[in-house]
């Protein structure tokens, strides 16, 4: 098979089981407890990688950008920078490729292991279809905690460069708060908490893939890790793109 | 009636072809046991039994019905008829041995919780692990491991049972005790099986070997002699994914096959 030809058979085999694994939350049975368990291990399981990646993104983001700002006199701005580039840019994707690196992974050498000592296999031989009971439960969890992960980090980010302005630019807190707060639209929330939604499915999604396609023993196990990482990572931050783009387009 | 069958099924994975215009015919409360070396396509009849991997050509039968082109859903009522013990065993790792044993009945949603556990001690205690109920499948060994997968297949009460390779690696003692649970679901409750290995030993007690239930509810087990001898088990040998011998294991011993003669040395 030619690289082409592998590459549209890749795609065509991830629109069916993303397909199915939606269907899957309109037909029975449902693992609610399966899904609960995994929103239990995605979204709080993260949340201090989270709160760390937003707090010092949110600092630095400060830190750099007072030095440009400077330059046209607009230091007391910053709260503005640091917060429109948070929340609709930064606090996503950073959000998504931290639960890429961890729970993207974590669920492909899961299922990868579950597929190389025939757990896979064992499941459907006692009527369970590992779609149902594996996939759907991780793609809804994934899903629904990356914008609530993702508020989080933004949250934390605004505090970061908060505290730098306040101690290190020597900011006025109000004013902080005034530009930071002032400037986020309803437009910008939305645009905040639309990607990560995407994000989620993407992440969830692509570990799910490529653990159900591990062949080759524990060795197969660790590439499909690092391919669902990697592959993640990247659709997150294309998807990233073309979403800002439509967005743009539609609001003007 | 036949339980399982075969009819000129033929598969390849990728360039290399498993199974070669394969027929098979497995009766009802009958063993078929199947010999044949490494990559032969023993795994493979086993999941096309299951309807897990599908032929290339030809079609399979359970209990009369050809499965070969059913969907997945529709296959779920078939593999509630059919039980199988996986190499290695392949328990459900997040699962306590309880939970694994347990989880065909809660599937089905048929029975309370309070029956379904009477239900698996019941079969923990006849594959002597009574005690692992709570334990964790990592926290036991190989062999019991496979005794827990023995329960979990046959805890729904299936028909069919399929054991690929139960007592590879195995010491001769827990490999005697599967093979006596084997026994006893062939003799006593009537299951059509499939048994895959490359233990000859173990096939060798399997076909020589009968259970029988006492006046007082326990079972003995008998060996063939010079009056009684074993028919409901018959050996299958492959090769190259073509059945190269089939017969009892007296026709096994006195053929004058090279390749069999050669695999039972």
């Amino acid at each position: 098979m030619s690289f082409i030809t592998s590459a549209i058979f890749e795609v065509q085999e991830f629109t069916l089981l993303s397909t199915r694994a939606v269907g899957n939350l309109f037909r029975k049975p449902r693992y609610v407890q399966d899904t609960l368990v995994q929103m239990d291990i995605i979204g709080v399981g993260s949340l201090l990688i989270i709160i760390l990646t937003g707090f010092f993104t949110g600092g630095v983001l400060a830190l750099q950008s007072s030095k440009s700002l400077k330059a046209f006199g607009a230091v007391h701005m910053t709260g503005q920078l640091v917060s429109l580039s948070l929340i609709k840019e930064l606090g996503p994707v950073l959000t998504a490729l931290m639960v890429a690196g961890r729970v993207g992974s974590g669920i492909a050498s899961e299922l990868g292991s579950m597929v190389v000592t025939e757990q896979i296999d064992a499941m459907r031989a006692l009527g369970t279809d590992p779609t149902k009971k594996l996939v759907t439960p991780r793609m809804l969890a994934t899903t629904t905690m990356m914008p609530l992960l993702t508020v989080v980090a933004d949250l934390l980010g605004l505090v970061g460069g908060w505290l730098v302005s306040l101690y290190s630019l020597r900011l006025n807190s109000s004013l902080y708060w005034n530009t930071a707060l002032r400037s986020l639209d309803y437009n910008n929330a939305l645009e905040g908490l639309i990607k990560p939604v995407v994000f989620g499915f993407i992440v969830g999604m692509v570990g799910c893939y490529f653990g159900l396609r591990t062949t080759g023993g524990t060795r197969g196990v660790g590439q499909s890790t690092t391919r669902s990482v990697v592959t993640a990572s990247i659709l997150v931050i294309v998807a990233d793109f073309f979403l800002s783009k439509i967005i743009l387009e539609l609001q003007y | 009636m036949s339980a399982i069958r075969f009819e000129h099924v033929t598969k390849a994975y990728d360039d290399q072809v498993v199974l070669k215009d394969f027929n098979l015919e497995v009766q009802k409360a009958e063993t078929k046991i199947i010999l044949g070396g490494s990559g032969s396509g023993k795994t493979t009849i086993l999941k096309m039994v299951l309807g897990l991997v599908k032929p290339d050509q030809g079609r399979v039968w359970v209990h009369d019905r050809d499965i070969t082109d059913l969907s997945e859903d529709e296959l779920g009522e078939i593999r509630k008829e059919i039980g199988m013990v996986f190499q290695e065993g392949a328990l459900f790792d997040s699962m306590t041995v309880g939970e694994n044993v347990a989880y065909p009945l809660m599937e089905a949603k048929r029975q309370s919780p309070e029956e379904m556990e009477t239900t698996v001690r019941r079969l923990l205690r006849f594959v002597g692990l009574a005690n692992a109920f709570d334990k964790m499948p990592s926290e036991l060994s190989g062999g019991m491991r496979r005794r827990v997968a023995i329960a979990r297949a046959v805890v729904h009460r299936p028909s069919i049972v399929l054991y690929d390779e139960p007592t590879a690696g195995l010491d001769p003692i827990t490999s005697r005790t599967i093979c006596d649970l084997v026994i006893a679901l062939r003799d006593l409750e009537g299951v059509s099986s499939i048994f895959v290995t490359h233990d000859l030993a173990a096939a060798a007690t399997l076909a020589s070997e009968m259970a029988l239930r006492d006046a007082a509810g326990n079972v003995t087990f008998r060996s063939e002699d010079s009056d009684f001898c074993l028919a409901n088990t018959r050996f299958v040998i492959l090769k190259d994914g073509q059945i190269i011998f089939e017969g009892t294991d007296e026709s096994l011993h006195s053929t004058e096959d090279e390749y069999v003669r050669e695999f039972l040395t």
